[in-house]
C-alpha cells in the first residue's frame, strides 16, 4: 500500500513537473504511451478522490471526469468478447436472470448480424453479473453511501476526504495541462501550442460505435464503421481544416457535429465554439492528407492507412492492462469496473515488475507474497462493514496540574536570590510571588507558563489507521478497503533534531528578547 | 525595621488588591486538547517549560535585587 501511495505521488510529481516540457521543444515530448499513463493516473486521482470523498459513489455521473470513457472501454472489452459473452449467463445484481437484450448498448452488434442488437441501458449494462459473482452477492450493495459527506461523520478524516476532493480537482487541473499531449500522437508535427490538433488514438478494428467523453463537452469517437451502413469514418485533412468523412461524403452532421476548422470548432451551422479552441479532440478515426487514400480506404483498402498513425491500441491496451490487473480487480465481466484501481495499479505494475505470468498474476498469488507486491492490493474484505471503525484518537497523557496549588506559606527570610529552583513549589512558598503570579498584571507570565505546561505531554511519533473504503456496487462482493498506516517513528531521529533545533531557536529568541528588554536602550 | 515591615506589610495589602488574573480560568480549556502527544513530537514543549522557568525565575531575581536595591537607596531610579 506504501509502494502504491508513493507510486502514485511520484507520479503526480511527475505529471506536475511536465506541462511546461511542450513549450520548450518538440523532441523533449513525452511519449505518447508515457503520456496516457499520466492520463490514466490522473484520471485514476480523480476518481478516487470522488469515490473516496462521498462526492460521487459510482462512476455513473457523467459531470466530471472520464468516467464516461470507462464505459466506453468496458465496451470496448465486451465488444471485443463478443463471442465469450454470448455464452455465459448473466444475472443483475439482485440475483435474478439478466437477457443480454436487457443490458446491452443499443448500438451494439454482439452478434454480429450487421444491425444494432437492441435496448439495453448503460445503467442496465453496469448491473449485470456473472455466476461467479452471484455468489458473493450478499450485502452486495451495502456501503454504497458509507462515504456520503454528513454533518455526523464530520471527523478529521473526513476533512482529508475532502482535501481527498481537492486533490481531485487539482488533477483534473493537471489533467487541462496535459490535453496537449495527445497532440503528440498521430500526425502531429509541431508544437501543439501552434497548431490545431486532432490527436490520433489508434485505429481499432473491430470496435464499433464508440463515444468517449471527458466532462461533457470534449468528445472523441473511437470507432471506425457505423453499426448499420458499416460505413467507415475517417477524417481529411486539408492544412489546418479537418472535415470528417462518413465512406465516401463529408459528414458534419454525425457525432459531435463539429469539424476542426482554422484553430476552431465549428458545427453544421457554422457555430463556432471559441472555447473549444484550445482544447485537443481525439479520435480513433484515420486522419488521411490523401484525399484518395482517404476514399480507398472508406472502401476497403486497410493498406491505405496513413503510417503515422500507430497511435494507441484501445483493444491491445486494455487486454494487456486486463491480463495484468484482472486478478487484482477481480471482476470476469468489466476489467476496468473500477479504473481508480485498475489506472492506479497500471502505473504500480511497471515499477514492480508485476509477473506476465497468468499463474502469478492470481489474488491469492499475490495476498501470498506480502513482503513483494502484495502489500499494494486492496484488502479484500470478506465481511465488509458499511460502518467505518471509529478514528482512533491518541489518548492525551495526563497533563500535568496548569494551576499549582499554591501553599501560603509565609517564610519569613525569603531566599529569593537562590536562582536555582528545582520546581515551582519553591516559589510559590514566598507570599509576594505567590501573589504575583496570581495576580493581574504580574500573573502574565505564570499564565502563560501554564498555558504552555498545559500542551506538555509524553512525546508519541504520530501513528494513525484509517481505513478507506471503496465499494461502487459491481465489486466483489463488498467493495474494497485501503488500509492507511502513517507511523512517523521511523523519522524519531529527524524529529529529535527539529526539536533540538526548535528549542535552540527558543532559547535564542528569549535571548535576544531578554537583552533587547534590559540592555535595549530604554525602548 | 519597623518602617520596613510596614512597608512590606503595604506591599504585600497593594498587591493583594490588584486583580485576579483574567486568563487562569481560560487556561484549563486546553487541558487534554487531543493529539498533544503528537504535538510534543514536534514541539519540545516540556523543554521549553523548563527554559521558560528558569528565565523566569531569573527576571525575578533580577527585578528582585533591583528592588532591593532601590528599596535600600543605591539606585536614584
Amino acid at each position: 500500500m506504501k509502494r502504491f501511495i508513493s507510486v502514485l505521488l511520484t507520479s503526480l510529481l511527475f505529471v506536475l513537473s511536465v506541462p511546461a516540457v511542450p513549450a520548450k521543444s518538440a523532441p523533449l515530448y513525452l511519449t505518447g504511451d508515457q503520456a496516457y499513463e499520466i492520463y490514466l493516473s490522473i484520471l485514476s486521482l480523480i476518481e478516487t478522490g470522488r469515490l473516496a470523498s462521498g462526492y460521487d459513489n459510482s462512476i455513473f455521473s457523467s459531470d466530471f471526469a472520464d468516467f464516461q470513457s470507462n464505459i466506453a472501454e468496458i465496451n470496448s472489452y465486451l465488444a471485443s468478447h463478443s463471442q465469450e459473452l454470448n455464452g455465459i449467463d448473466f444475472y443483475w445484481t439482485d440475483g435474478s436472470s439478466a437477457l443480454k437484450e436487457d443490458w446491452v448498448d443499443e448500438d451494439w452488434d454482439l452478434d454480429g448480424d450487421g444491425t444494432a442488437d437492441a435496448t439495453g441501458t448503460l445503467s442496465n449494462k453496469l448491473s449485470v453479473l456473472t455466476q461467479d459473482k452471484i455468489d458473493e452477492l450478499e450485502n452486495f450493495n451495502s456501503g454504497m453511501n458509507d462515504n456520503s459527506f454528513n454533518e455526523e461523520n464530520n471527523n478529521p478524516f473526513d476533512i482529508l476526504k475532502r482535501v481527498a476532493i481537492g486533490a481531485a480537482v487539482t488533477a483534473g487541473g493537471v489533467f487541462a495541462c496535459l490535453k496537449g499531449f495527445w497532440g503528440q500522437k498521430g500526425e502531429l508535427t509541431s508544437s501543439p501550442s501552434t497548431v490545431p490538433v486532432l490527436g490520433y488514438t489508434g485505429y481499432q478494428e473491430g470496435m464499433y460505435k464508440q463515444m468517449y467523453y471527458i466532462g461533457s463537452e470534449y468528445t472523441y469517437m473511437a470507432y471506425n464503421y457505423d453499426t448499420v451502413s458499416g460505413a467507415r469514418q475517417w477524417f481529411y485533412r486539408n492544412g489546418n481544416t479537418y472535415t470528417q468523412y462518413y465512406g465516401g461524403n463529408p459528414n458534419y452532421y454525425t457525432w459531435f457535429n463539429k469539424s476542426f476548422r482554422n484553430n476552431t470548432w465549428e458545427n453544421g451551422g457554422g457555430y463556432l465554439y471559441g472555447s473549444f479552441s484550445a482544447l485537443y479532440f481525439t479520435t480513433n478515426l484515420p486522419i488521411f492528407t490523401n484525399y484518395d487514400d482517404g476514399i480507398a480506404w472508406s472502401n476497403g483498402d486497410n493498406s491505405k492507412i496513413p503510417s503515422n498513425q500507430l497511435g494507441f491500441n484501445f483493444q491491445t491496451l486494455n487486454n494487456e492492462l486486463y491480463n495484468s490487473l484482472l486478478p487484482l480487480i477481480d471482476t470476469n465481466i468489466r476489467p476496468y469496473g473500477f479504473i481508480g484501481i485498475a489506472n492506479g495499479l497500471s502505473v504500480a505494475r511497471h515499477d514492480l515488475n508485476l509477473s506476465s505470468d497468468p499463474a502469478e498474476n492470481t489474488q491469492q498469488w499475490l495476498i501470498d507474497v506480502p513482503d513483494t507486491i502484495g502489500d499494494i492490493i486492496p484488502e479484500y474484505i470478506p465481511d465488509y462493514d458499511p460502518i467505518p471503525p471509529p478514528v482512533p484518537v491518541p489518548d492525551p497523557d495526563p497533563i500535568p496540574d496548569p494551576i499549582p496549588d499554591p501553599e501560603p506559606e509565609p517564610d519569613p527570610d525569603p531566599d529569593i536570590g537562590d536562582p536555582i529552583v528545582d520546581d515551582e513549589g519553591d516559589l510559590t512558598e514566598i507570599p509576594i510571588v505567590e501573589g504575583l503570579q496570581g495576580r493581574f498584571p504580574f500573573s502574565i507570565p505564570w499564565d502563560i507558563k501554564h498555558l504552555i505546561s498545559n500542551l506538555s505531554a509524553e512525546r508519541e511519533a504520530p501513528s494513525f489507521e484509517y481505513d478507506f473504503y471503496i465499494s461502487p456496487r459491481w465489486l466483489p462482493p463488498n467493495g474494497f478497503i485501503y488500509h492507511f498506516e502513517i507511523d512517523l517513528s521511523s523519522f524519531d531521529f529527524l524529529a529529535s533534531l527539529f526539536r533540538r533545533l526548535f528549542l535552540l531557536s527558543f532559547i535564542i529568541g528569549l535571548a535576544v528578547y531578554s537583552y533587547a528588554k534590559f540592555f535595549g536602550g530604554g525602548e | 525595621m519597623k518602617e520596613l515591615t510596614i512597608k512590606f506589610a503595604v506591599l504585600v495589602l497593594v498587591l493583594s488588591l490588584l486583580p485576579v488574573s483574567p486568563f487562569t480560568r481560560f487556561i484549563s480549556y486546553f487541558e487534554n486538547i487531543p493529539f498533544l502527544s503528537v504535538l510534543n513530537w514536534f514541539v519540545p514543549v516540556s523543554d521549553i517549560l523548563v527554559v521558560l522557568e528558569i528565565w523566569l525565575v531569573v527576571v525575578a531575581v533580577f527585578y528582585g535585587i533591583m528592588w532591593v536595591l532601590n528599596f535600600v537607596g543605591l539606585l536614584k531610579n
